[in-house]
């Protein structure tokens, strides 16, 4: 049996390696692009390239599928990709398409919301954060310089069709530009914090041999550049207490410029008090569900008393301030925590299901990237039947049993690890069901009884022994 | 298993999650089933029947149960 089954998968992965070998992606050219807007948003610590596009069938069979290409070169990477039809609103499909043969554009397919139909339109609206595609120039810079962060990208939005007309609007996060690519052509212009290139027109299909003309961008960015390396959040449902627990472990880097000398605390003491904007760390502000309490702040020292938390019915707002200011390239990691009530989030279905409505991530109110996410929603020891449903793609889905207080089994729980997130997707909710009958409910208790009983019954039959020397 | 939707929870709106006894009584509660286990402890202890003992020792186990159990919750580890 074994040799036929490891031959069987050396099989499967030759094939597979061949056909990754031999792979260039074809896409056929059943579209053109009659107008395409490219918005590129750089306010925030990383990229949300918005691209509005009025496709047309000029094939003669009707279309279901729509390939856009984005170009990620180096260490960027594309966090999540959304579509809509724009006049109707209507969600459509986009999944990545798994190829890398056309360096450094990484190809999504778009499952369109209706089939469209020879000559006809439909506008989209694609939007997709991309992270790691800004970087600090100069990358060091003292205490109390300004940063800059440079970005480049192509002068034309690529696309694996025809585009008639094309513009791209880039959107710098203040008016301070000091450089920007001029191609001469009269086709730039800058107004305010917002550049824009083109119009061009009849622009061709991307292709390998296409010239890679690129445009860059560089401008002042007041805000730390926060990166959360890892997230660890475990949400524990507990239906004894009443109780949703959550808990945040971060591991946090500034990636913006280099902070150039020695850290100067009386220079930081002396410019603190009118506040200039800096490039470093000062606090995060984690805005919570109302209702929210007890919340904690702590790193690996212990409790961090420079924190404040407000919380009423409507919201809560937990403001920390690390030990020190996070520079660029410096890290901190810490831990945030709170409980809420779990009628808020939990349901009652039918028989003996349960459904749990959570946010799958929160996280700071400040702009913010992540590296990888694990997210651990623990249910109740003895919780059966566990399905959900996750606002945004998972990367990978694991089932285990987490042991903890007075269990004997262990909890039932997923742990969901979602790689390259951006603040975008936060607040978004999962929603999970689950079975827990009154029987699994009553272990806890009953694991007690029985082993205090077990003590009473000892106890009884030791003081009945006769234990005196005999007369 | 089909993945649940919003509109399962959106259904349960009129079954919200309700518990047997509210945070803001954990402590009066598990203070009280661990008195009544204590209670009875004192009396297992000076009971000479042992037809008696298990009647006695079966209640002070069942409140030493449910007690120790809200006795963690209203100390924050919600079990």
């Amino acid at each position: 049996m074994r040799p036929l089954h490891s031959r069987a998968s050396l099989c499967a992965t030759l094939l597979l390696a061949a056909s990754h070998l031999g792979f260039s992606l074809e896409v056929p050219q059943v579209y053109k692009n009659t107008n395409l807007l490219r918005t590129i948003d750089a306010a925030k610590g990383y990229v949300k390239e918005t691209i509005a596009v009025i496709i047309e069938n000029t094939s003669d069979k009707p279309q279901t599928e729509y390939y856009l290409p984005f170009s990620v070169p180096g260490s960027s990477a594309v966090s999540y990709v959304e579509c809509k039809d724009k006049k109707e609103g209507t969600p459509c499909k986009a999944e990545p398409v798994d190829d890398a043969t056309d360096y450094p554009l990484k190809y999504y397919r778009i499952t369109l919301p209706a089939t469209l139909k020879p000559k006809a339109q439909v506008t989209l609206t694609i939007s997709a954060g991309i992270t790691g595609a800004l970087e600090p120039i100069p990358a060091v810079i003292g205490q109390s310089d300004k940063q800059f962060l440079s970005y480049t990208g192509d002068r034309y939005a690529p696309s694996a069709y025809l585009t008639e007309k094309q513009k791209t609007k880039f959107r710098a996060a203040n008016g301070e530009i000091p450089d920007y690519t001029d191609f001469g052509e009269k086709d730039v212009d800058k107004s305010g914090y917002i550049i824009t290139y083109g119009p061009y027109d009849n622009i061709k299909p991307w292709s390998s041999e296409s010239k890679a003309e690129k445009f860059t961008v560089r401008f002042e960015f007041t805000l730390p550049v926060i990166y959360m390396e890892k997230l660890e959040r475990d949400v524990e449902v507990s239906h004894w207490g009443n109780n949703l627990a959550v808990e945040e472990r971060y591991w946090m880097t500034n990636n913006g410029a280099k902070l150039k000398d020695q850290f100067s605390r009386l220079a930081w003491a002396t410019t603190s008090y009118y506040n200039p904007p800096t490039a470093a760390i000062k606090s995060l502000l984690f805005p919570l569900r109302g209702g929210s309490k007890d919340a904690y702040y702590t790193d690996e020292v212990g409790n961090v008393s420079t924190s404040k938390f407000r919380s009423d019915s409507r919201e809560a707002i937990l403001d920390i301030k690390p030990r020190y200011p996070i520079f660029g390239g410096w890290n901190y990691s810490f831990i945030v925590g709170w409980n809420n009530d779990l009628p808020d989030f939990l349901r009652k279905g039918k028989g003996d299901g349960y459904i749990l409505k959570v946010p799958l991530l929160q996280g700071p109110s400040q702009s913010t990237t992540y590296g990888s996410v694990e997210v651990k929603i623990i249910l109740p020891e003895g919780a059966t039947d566990v399905t959900y449903s996750a606002p945004f793609p998972v990367d990978k889905e694991e089932r285990l049993l987490h042991k903890t207080f007075m269990d004997t089994l262990g909890r039932t729980t997923i742990k969901l690890t979602i790689n390259n997130v951006v603040d975008d997707l936060k607040n978004r909710d999962i929603i999970v069901t689950y079975k827990y009958s009154t029987s699994a409910a009553l272990r806890k208790p009953l694991v007690v009884l029985a082993s205090v009983f077990g003590v009473y019954l000892v106890s009884a039959l030791l003081t009945r022994i006769d234990l005196s020397i005999g007369k | 298993m089909s993945a649940p939707t919003l509109e399962l929870w959106n259904a349960a709106a009129s079954s919200p999650f309700s518990p047997v006894i509210g945070k803001s009584l954990h402590a009066t509660v598990a203070f009280f089933l661990l008195a009544i286990g204590a209670v009875l402890t004192i009396i297992f202890s000076i009971n000479k029947s042992l037809v008696l003992a298990p009647a006695i020792a079966f209640p002070a186990s069942v409140a030493f149960g449910l007690g120790s159990v809200y006795a963690l919750a209203a100390g924050g580890v919600y079990v």
